[in-house]
């Protein structure tokens, strides 16, 4: 039985495939059949031609009929019943634009919303590596005993490693830095890679052009300079030119050989950025001529940090299996050289697996939640529409199941209409989808560089599981519910109406409930959040924000290596001590709520040399408590012989954690003593108190100690905060050295010998406001070195950035919100036209019989209040849960905001109002007269 | 239907197997089997055009005919159709079931 099935399958595929064909054999035939029947006609004796050609058609029959009847045995008829249905979908929705757009609208918003969350979630989450079987490799961390996790080992662990493990069938190693590419014209500051030699072997990566490393071309000591370029600095720099390989390319002071060019689909490893080129590790010291010895640290030192190690796992081995093994490796190197025993921690190479518990997975799936909520919430809705529709739609089907069709036929014919509306939303979703993610994460990680993207095969596959979803959820229910009313209504439409109510409600207050409680949800939660932001930006952060500005210098590309850059900055400070109108300036490594900060590990004496915590420490000159108005609340404040020593400042939030009972005036903390090498761990000695501050986040105050600045032969990069003062700048001095301002020379002359006496220049005498000290400043260091650069920025520029996360996660829930509040408002609607429609008798006697319009509209509401009190309650418990998770993950959220609730609920209400107005309105105006008369 | 007040009708089913029948003696076009059953039936049997191309199209799906492009009697390009292999087989066992259905109606007939 099957095979005939299948065989007449096959001839009907291709029939379907060679259908002009067909048809032309058929009509063909057909003509032959006619002609025959004339020619016969034609013998027996009818002579006129006229008389011939009616006759003959008569005994023909309809040849169309005839033609169809034999073409659809061969068309399966469920393919064109589906076009019809399409069809037919397509006509009646366009007939009810208002529905159309609305449902379209919802389910657009919603599924590109979750579309792009999905593909951002899934490259920060989910994706691995651009990399050959990207699941068997996996990355080794640093466990450190505080939980930490460093990213990275000593080169000098990882060839032990590579030597020694069994479990994984390659082990490479990473080590990214900036270099300057190219002639003094075209010079270029990259990222580059220094890699070991079968890097790109063991990550399968190919070439778009040349070769790879050879073994030979990583040796240590025995440097060769090759490098790799990236398939965008190929394209940039050379054009795409085949030729590039052979050329040489110009890395900081060395001339490199180009031996390949890597495919464009490989990014690089890791979250740093796509690295430009790639060296090999042995090659470095070429690469930093000037810094000979932290380079050799660096690849020879077991205590230097570090490389990005990565492995492949070697078949059969588990991620299990291989932590083990290497864990004892790690163990026994370690005693080997006399280091302290940590464990690598193997994990896979997904963004997000390595970055546990940092909160921006929490807010990520918070969002996740929310938007998903929204799909649903569009989904009972699009479905309450439905439900309201295929009521409306009764007596057409009752007609067509009076006429025959068959109740699957009508539920598919439902269906397709919403699968034509899920379909179409899908597909605009995952144009959304193409350019939303790219926002998202940049608002949602800030810091974090996520090479690819762009939506795959597993975001088609979610949208389409969504689309389905959708469809089914607002599009079977309420055909089953319309048709099981069968035809009886057709024949007696006043119990069809009645029946109607007593089947449809229990679903339509279900939607109706549901709707409510996740709008509820939402804009508690969008207000909550909005709330937050407004509470932060307006709080006091602890510092002086609006007069203060911040001045970073932005060294040249070339020429500033260590040594260069650490005279640079003692030049610079020493001529900034000279300068009375730039004297009150402080100098500090990051100001406060800068992207970057320094974390140490420090201890107390007398605790185990394991038990060590991560503070924060701010390196600062003196001025720094002036300029941003953190008073001293203990001991004394830095003086300008403190530099390069011993002492720290602490906030009063490490002073309670550190020393709870105690006046920490007097007492040391030990530092771990840095990864310099041979430096001893060195006892600071706490000499005051500050006021705690926001200067590390704006959500709570960390513990943070304050050392003064390095000494003079430590690089350091200042940034320079400047003040506007009030008036005559008491602070500053007297006057500035504005005839010296254009004169290095003569500024450094007069460094050690305070302010420069007044010259009665034509430059303001001292620098008030914001512009002249940055112009002085400009000025100093042009003249100091015309090559280096000075940017000034507001203060308050740090504060909006560190806000921006926030602000756009509160805008993101507030425009949630907003489609859910519109979408409730729609449901609400819905319900209510519903409601007057079904029960438009009713309330047509009820009027004769003299119920005044209040009673009426009364009448209308009673009969949803249940579903509207339960949903509310519901929606209130909801937002309560989900608002204790918000706390802690975005600034200034509380739970138990009551104007949170009491806004959400009053919009709500107001939107739900406004939704029944005109359902109540059409009640009514019913005319009593016209509604009995329908009975 | 033109010729509905003198044809009879067909008991459903029944018009496959006609053709099916008529082409087991020889391979023919679709006028011929039309003439060949209104000649065999003595006239009863008038087959339009709209039940016989649907049906000999039903065999061909089910591969029960085969249809060639040839010149007919008068030189003319017709469409001539074979019985297969499957058609035998199928006419056969239709022929048997017929004739079972025909005895059952028959003593039906003949006895109640």
């Amino acid at each position: 039985m099957k095979e005939p099935a299948m065989k007449a399958f096959w001839r009907r595929l291709r029939a379907r495939i060679r259908h002009r064909h067909f048809a032309a054999d058929l009509d063909e035939e057909l003509a032959f059949h006619r002609d025959m029947k004339k020619d016969a006609l034609a013998r027996a004796g009818v002579d006129n031609a006229d008389d011939l050609a009616t006759r003959s058609a008569h005994e023909m029959g309809n040849t169309t009929l005839a033609r169809e009847a034999a073409r659809g045995v061969w068309i399966a008829p469920w393919i064109d019943s589906v076009r019809q249905d399409l069809v037919y979908a397509a006509r009646s929705l366009r007939r009810q634009p208002a529905f159309t757009v609305a449902t379209l609208a919802a389910l657009i918003v919603a599924i590109g919303l979750n579309t792009s969350l999905f593909t951002a979630y899934y490259a920060l989450a989910l994706r691995p590596w651009a990399v050959a079987d990207p699941w068997r490799v996996v990355m080794l961390f640093d466990l450190r005993a505080n939980g930490f996790l460093n990213d990275g080992l000593s080169l000098a662990e990882y060839r032990y490693l590579r030597d020694h493990a069994h479990a994984l069938s390659g082990l490479i190693a990473k080590h990214q830095r900036e270099v300057v590419i190219g002639d003094d014209e075209a010079a270029q500051r990259v990222s580059v890679a220094f890699v070991n030699s079968n890097y790109f072997d063991v990550l399968g990566v190919r070439t778009a052009v040349g070769r790879t490393f050879l073994a030979d071309e990583d040796r240590l000591g025995a440097p060769l300079a090759v490098c790799v370029i990236g398939y965008g600095l190929w394209q940039g720099r050379f054009g795409g030119d085949p030729g590039a390989v052979g050329r040489t390319l110009r890395v900081n002071d060395t001339t490199f050989t180009i031996v390949g060019v890597i495919a464009s689909d490989f990014k690089g490893t890791g979250d740093r950025g796509e690295p430009l080129l790639w060296i090999p590790l042995a090659a470095m010291p070429l690469a930093f001529t000037s810094d000979p010895t932290s380079v050799r640290d660096l690849l020879e030192k077991p205590s230097a940090c570090c490389a990005s190690i990565a492995g492949r796992l070697a078949l059969g081995v588990t991620r299990e299996q291989a932590q083990l093994e290497l864990d004892q490796l790690s163990r026994l190197f370690r005693q080997s050289v006399g280091q302290k025993v940590t464990h690598p921690a193997v994990l896979p190479t997904r963004i997000l697996a390595q970055n546990k518990g940092n909160g921006a997975m929490v807010v990520f799936a918070l969002m996740f939640t929310c938007t998903t909520l929204v799909l649903l919430l569009a989904c009972a809705n699009v479905g309450n529409l439905c439900v309201a529709r295929a009521l409306a739609r009764q007596h057409e089907i009752a007609v067509r199941l009076s006429l025959g069709a068959s109740r699957p036929r009508v539920i598919r014919q439902l269906l397709t209409e919403s699968l034509l509306l899920a379909v179409t939303a899908g597909t605009i979703g995952i144009g959304i989808a193409f350019f939303l993610p790219n926002l998202l994460t940049e608002a949602a990680f800030p810091g974090v560089r996520v090479p690819d993207l762009s939506p795959d095969w597993m975001l088609l596959a979610f949208t389409c599981g969504l689309c389905a979803l959708a469809c089914l959820l607002f599009g079977l229910a309420p055909a089953i519910r319309g048709t099981r009313l069968g035809t009886i209504p057709l024949a007696d439409s006043s119990t069809g109406s009645t029946r109607a109510i007593g089947t449809g409600f229990a679903l339509r207050g279900l939607l109706l409930a549901t709707q409510l409680a996740i709008s509820l949800i939402l804009l508690v939660g969008a207000t909550l959040l909005a709330r937050g932001v407004q509470r932060v930006a307006t709080q006091d952060p602890g510092f002086a924000i609006d007069d203060v500005a911040v001045a970073s210098l932005e060294l040249p590309a070339r020429g500033f290596d260590r040594p260069r850059t650490a005279a640079f900055a003692h030049e610079f400070t020493t001529a900034l001590r000279a300068r009375a109108d730039l004297r009150s300036a402080a100098l500090t490594m990051f100001e406060p709520l800068a992207s970057g900060r320094v974390l140490t590990s420090i201890r107390l004496p007398g605790e185990a040399e394991n038990r060590t915590r991560t503070i924060e420490q701010h390196l600062v000159s003196p001025e720094y408590f002036d300029v941003l108005e953190i008073p001293l609340v203990a001991g004394r404040g830095f003086t300008p012989g403190d530099v390069g020593g011993g002492v720290a400042l602490v906030n009063q939030t490490m002073a309670r954690e550190l020393w709870p009972n105690d006046n920490p005036i007097g007492r040391t903390i030990i530092g771990a003593g840095g990864r310099r090498p041979g430096a001893a761990p060195s006892a600071t000695e706490i000499i005051g108190v500050v006021r705690d501050a926001y200067t590390s986040g704006l959500d709570r105050v960390e513990p943070v100690f304050y050392k003064p600045l390095p000494p003079p032969d430590v690089p350091f990069q200042p940034r320079i905060l400047l003040k506007q003062r009030p008036s005559a700048a008491g602070a500053a001095g007297p006057a500035g050295a504005a005839g010296s301002a254009r004169s290095a020379g003569a500024t450094r002359a007069t460094g050690a010998t305070g302010p420069a006496a007044p010259t009665g220049a034509a430059e303001p005498a001292v620098a008030t406001d914001l512009a002249g000290a940055a112009t002085a400043l400009r000025a100093l260091v042009h003249s100091l070195d015309p090559r280096v650069g000075v940017k000034v920025e507001p203060l308050r520029a740090n504060f909006d950035r560190w806000l921006t996360a926030s602000r756009v996660g509160a805008a993101i829930a507030g425009a949630v919100a907003l489609l859910a509040l519109v979408l409730a408002a729609i449901g609400v609607f819905g319900v209510f036209a519903f409601v007057v429609q079904a029960r438009t008798q009713e309330i047509g006697l009820r009027m004769a019989l003299g119920a005044r319009p209040h009673q009426v509209v009364a009448l209308v509401m009673r009969s949803t209040a249940w579903a509207t009190l339960g949903g509310l309650g519901v929606g209130a418990i909801g937002a309560f849960a989900g608002s204790r998770f918000l706390v802690g993950q975005l600034y200034g959220v509380s739970p138990s905001d009551p104007a949170a609730y009491i806004t959400a609920s009053a919009l709500l209400a107001i939107a739900a109002a406004a939704a029944t107005f005109l359902p109540a309105r059409r009640a009514t105006r019913i005319d009593p007269i016209a509604a009995l008369r329908r009975e | 239907m033109a010729s509905h007040d003198q044809a009879a009708e067909l008991l459903p089913g029944t018009l496959d197997m006609l053709i099916l029948r008529v082409l087991a003696r020889e391979t023919m076009h679709g006028y011929g089997i039309a003439q060949r059953l209104k000649q065999l039936s003595k006239d009863v049997l008038q087959i339009g055009e709209s039940s016989l191309y649907p049906a000999l199209q039903r065999l061909l799906l089910n591969g029960f005919v085969e249809a060639e492009w040839r010149p007919s009697e008068n030189n003319r390009r017709a469409r001539y159709y074979t019985l297969t292999r499957a058609g035998r087989k199928h006419l056969a066992a239709e022929q048997q079931e017929f004739d079972r259905l025909i005895a059952a109606i028959h003593r039906v007939l003949e006895t109640a």
